[in-house]
């Protein structure tokens, strides 16, 4: 037999070492990549899953997949880190799909979700969200907050992917939607009026119009009732069938303008949920919360945040509301004690409320009272035993009008965003999840030019210079020894 | 190895290498930092820290570029090989060194944080996070630098080299949008792949009967691979180069993720580096 040369078995050796060192290298790294240890250290822990989130997923039982469309190797990391936390449950797949090379299976759930977009807008970036019968697509712009510059340009200031996400694959999973009935007959407003009816069909709300006056009962699959702005006042009938709903567990959200009509049923009727509707209209005087854009007119201001339940994404977001021609709101006397009243949007310390609407001065007169009032609250039914909200819940807005698109600023989406958190808060329960966006906005630093300078000076004048000066000096000492 | 370590530490700091490198770091940081957080009022640091990185690719030469040359230039590296130290303490002895200059530097840009806290709110854990991706970061291209600096007969040759390869690894990013994607490219690159092994194999052993088996188990290994499932070709050469993207890594830890398999992933590919390096002076020390 042929001896082995010494040249082939040291090159045998060396080219084995190194496959082995390789090997045992890519080896770690695999165990450590299906280990997928990972620590979100950011202060809003943008990238895990919130409780309600992991609740759901927890709860599923049947298998999903989630498609992200993205060529290998280019997916966006923010939103690809995020899905892989939704792939690590075992109901959950996730599956990395180049659109241009599937075009078959992208326009198959194009057509079961019925959305009837073309292929080309839900291409790169977007997720799908398949279950066995349904699905429904995430494109890649509800996947961030954004708001538009008067130039055109965007401002990204959220990341509401695991929102959309969430609530998509709670409708894949279970079909079920949160059913909302807008009360018509009495000139009230739509949703349509909003131009909210396309995204809140996407956060898994579903809108139907209803005739209380023609309707005998309410319909056994609605969640949330809403009362939008009404031109005149409820009958006592329409009122009953109301109130029936709500002792069902139902929800409403209700929101007025300042009219002249009588609304004395629709205010007794709130009366009995602890939730004293004022006649009257908020004027501000705090510099800070008054609109330039509308003239800084008392009337059209900035509310505050009262709670955090229903505003954190707006707190966090360093979102501001507008409200125009608002009217109030308090907690009765005489109270309910099964029933929480708690408010919501109010104005500062330096507003009042209007009582006589006669009075045209912009200014403080004897009749007005002071602030600070409530321009939307809430109601919750509460168990006596535990003190959690079980049962009916409501919302009441003093401006329904500010939610159409205003003169100057069109659409506001901080009035959205709080529509679309009321509506999660009151659907509440096994259909709605409410997730919150996550704010990206970070609040910009108060430095005086001095200080800037001074730091400047310091970073690029004094260390690097120094240094270098340090070392000089070292290396002219060393060369005269 | 500590011998060298410090040997390695005391020439950075009696010659003028770790002064330049430190100075041109922090003086290019420095304007950075000024013109994006400090003028601009933007509290946002680990977005600063993520534009540092092509400034680190600039001044990492700096730093290994003398690591081997400068031993090659004296002809201590013969001294080197003959001393009872081993090859592996002689490469970790200057590649720690090198990643103590730079670690240093580091820890006096740490300063800049604390500027901004006393004029806003900081997110220390993602600034910490960061800077813990830029550290792994960092050591990894120093790992490249140092294998390069064996590889160079100059130090300029050293630091061209460096540089160039930094920059093919920040520019994969963006090579791979360009890449063909198809199961037939896939199959074509493995083809490649396999005969550079072969050609690196047939250098050294000089035995083209082993070398021409090989190739042909290769070419009927990826044919079969084509066949039965194209689909696992697909997409293969852009996966294959974002494996070696150390910037793509560093994106989560800029993000506030501290992933355990990114460290992993820069420990062994700066493992991967020091190891090869170590082998090429093996090599020398024998032939």
């Amino acid at each position: 037999m042929k001896k082995i040369s010494f040249k082939v078995k040291h090159a045998a050796i060396s080219v084995a070492i190194s496959i082995a060192v390789l090997a045992g290298l890519l080896l770690i790294n695999l165990l450590a990549g299906e280990i997928d240890l990972d620590f979100d250290m950011t202060k809003r822990d943008l990238y895990t899953l919130t409780g309600e989130s992991r609740e759901l997923l927890d709860g599923l039982d049947n298998q999903l997949t989630l498609y992200y469309l993205a060529k290998p190797g280019q997916e966006n990391i923010t939103v690809f880190e995020l899905l892989k936390q939704y792939a690590s449950y075992k109901n959950i797949r996730l599956e990395t799909i180049d659109p241009d090379r599937n075009p078959a299976l992208i326009s198959q759930y194009t057509e079961d979700s019925g959305e009837g977009e073309d292929q080309k807008s839900i291409a790169k970036g977007s997720v799908i969200i398949a279950g066995s019968g349904r699905s429904r697509i995430v494109p890649s712009v509800d996947l961030y907050n954004v708001s538009y510059t008067e130039q055109g340009g965007v401002n990204v200031y959220g990341f509401k992917a695991e929102q959309s996400i969430s609530a998509a694959i709670q409708y894949v999973s279970t079909g079920k939607q949160v059913t909302i009935y807008q009360l018509i007959g009495h000139n009230e407003y739509t949703f349509d009026d909003f131009i909210y009816t396309d995204t809140l069909g996407k956060s898994n709300f579903t809108i139907k119009s209803l005739n209380l006056t023609t309707a005998g009962t309410i319909p056994e699959d609605a969640d949330i009732l809403t009362i939008l702005s009404p031109a005149w006042d409820y009958s006592q009938n329409e009122i009953r069938k109301i109130q029936e709903f709500l002792e069902r567990g139902g929800s409403l959200y209700a929101a007025f303008d300042l009219i002249q009509a009588d609304l004395t049923n629709l205010r007794t009727f709130l009366a009995s949920w602890n939730i004293a509707m004022m006649q009257g209209i908020i004027m501000e005087q705090d510099a800070n919360r008054l609109i330039p854009e509308f003239g800084s007119t008392p009337v059209v201001f900035s509310p505050l945040y009262s709670e955090d339940k229903i505003a954190q994404s707006l707190i966090e977001n360093k979102q501001s509301m507008i409200l125009s021609s608002s009217i109030g709101f308090a907690e009765t006397g005489i109270t309910k004690r099964n029933i929480e009243f708690f408010p919501i949007l109010s104005s500062s310390d330096k507003s009042w409320f209007r009582i006589d609407l006669n009075a045209v001065s912009m200014n403080r007169i004897i009749t007005d009272k002071s602030g600070p009032v409530f321009a939307a609250a809430g109601a919750a039914e509460k168990s006596m035993d535990t003190g959690f909200h079980e049962g009916a819940k409501i919302i009441v807005l003093g401006s329904a009008q500010s939610f159409t698109p205003l003169p100057n600023v069109g659409s506001l989406k901080a009035n959205f965003d709080f529509t679309l958190a009321a509506l999660g808060w009151l659907a509440g329960g096994e259909k709605a999840v409410n997730v919150q966006s996550r704010s990206l906005y970070q609040l910009p630093l108060q430095m005086s030019g001095a200080n800037a300078f001074l730091y400047a000076g310091i970073v690029v004048i004094l260390i690097p210079f120094g240094i270098i000066l340090t070392g000089l000096i070292i290396y002219l000492r060393r060369k005269r020894l | 190895m500590i011998a060298v370590y410090k040997k390695e530490l005391k020439s950075y700091f009696y010659t003028p290498g770790a002064y330049i490198f430190m100075g041109a770091f922090l003086l290019i940081a420095g304007l950075l930092f000024s013109l994006q957080n400090v003028f601009a009022g933007d509290s946002n640091y680990a977005g600063f820290l993520s534009s540092l990185i092509f400034i680190f690719l600039l001044v990492v030469p700096i730093l290994t570029m003398k690591l081997f040359t400068e031993e090659k230039r004296q002809k201590t590296d013969i001294l080197l090989l003959s001393s009872p130290v081993s090859i592996i303490g002689i490469v970790l002895g200057k590649y720690l060194a090198a990643v103590t200059v730079f670690a240093a530097t580091l820890l006096i840009t740490m300063l800049y944080p604390l500027f901004l806290s006393f004029h806003g709110r900081m997110d220390w854990a993602q600034i910490w996070g960061t800077y813990i991706g830029f550290f792994f970061l960092g050591s990894a291209f120093i790992a490249i630098g140092t294998f390069l600096s064996e590889v160079a007969e100059s130090q300029t040759s050293a630091a061209i080299l460096t540089f160039c390869g930094l920059l093919a690894s920040w520019i994969i990013d963006y090579i791979i949008s360009f890449v063909p994607t198809s199961s037939m490219a896939g199959a074509i690159f493995i083809l490649i792949l396999a005969g550079a092994a072969i050609a690196v194999f047939q250098s050294k052993a000089q035995d083209w009967r082993i070398s021409a088996a090989a190739a042909v188990i290769a070419i009927a290994a990826v044919c079969i691979l084509y066949i039965v499932t194209p689909d696992m070709l697909y997409g293969l050469i852009s996966k294959f180069i974002a494996w070696f993207s150390l910037t793509s890594r560093f994106q989560r830890f800029s993000m506030g993720i501290l992933k355990l398999d990114a460290v992993i992933y820069y420990l062994s590919f700066s493992a991967f580096f020091l190891y090869v390096t170590g082998s090429r002076i093996e090599n020398r020390r024998w032939s």
